[in-house]
């Protein structure tokens, strides 16, 4: 879970911001932008779970 | 998750989000909200350890069980505040994360009203 989360975010940020260059210089800026709102979208599918557990636990810990 | 692990995974994870900084700077935030993340889940573990034995040391000296819940409430306020206002800081919005500690300190006291109402109460008896 821990360390793979991480490394998913950069690769897909690495992918994307490749992705958008490749796609800029070659005219198509809508298709540029998707492709920073598609990752975009994808990272926070993953870090959503995440943080819900984060404030999940804390109100079970702390009783809040 | 030994303190070994910690320390080279938060090096390594921000290695990785300098390389957004130029180019697409929100990964960088992604990475540092992420790994923020996963180093509270093994915070979470002590804590849990260091609550259960305040829990235990509040029953050794009968005292009330609603301080020491008010004393770990207030804890729990006090991590998220920081929490969220450090990766709001870190996105750059300074003022969000300055509201969200003004919340944090005001939960805080309200918290703490009622134990100092009762505190002035006793002192009240002891004079009149």
């Amino acid at each position: 879970m821990s360390v793979s989360l991480i490394f998913k975010i950069a690769a897909v940020g690495i992918l994307v911001s490749v992705l958008s260059q490749v796609l800029k210089h070659s005219g198509r800026e809508e298709q540029a932008f998707l492709t920073s709102l598609a990752g975009l979208l994808l990272v926070l599918f993953w870090i959503v779970p995440y943080i819900y557990d984060l404030f999940e636990s804390i109100k079970r810990l702390f009783a809040l | 998750m030994d303190m070994l692990q910690i320390g080279i995974m938060g090096v390594a994870g921000v290695l990785l989000a300098v390389q957004f900084k130029s180019g697409k700077s929100e990964y960088g935030i992604y990475i540092s909200v992420a790994l923020s993340l996963v180093i509270f889940f093994s915070i979470l573990g002590r804590l849990e350890i260091i609550i259960d034995a305040m829990r235990t040391i509040g029953d050794y000296i009968k005292l009330d069980t609603a301080y020491i819940g008010t004393l770990i409430k207030m804890l729990g306020i006090t991590y998220i505040a920081e929490f969220s206002s450090g990766i709001c800081k870190d996105a750059g919005y300074q003022t969000i994360a300055l509201q969200i500690e003004i919340f944090g300190k005001l939960a805080v006291m309200v918290l703490s009203m009622p134990i100092l109402m009762t505190l002035l109460n006793t002192i009240k008896d002891f004079l009149s």
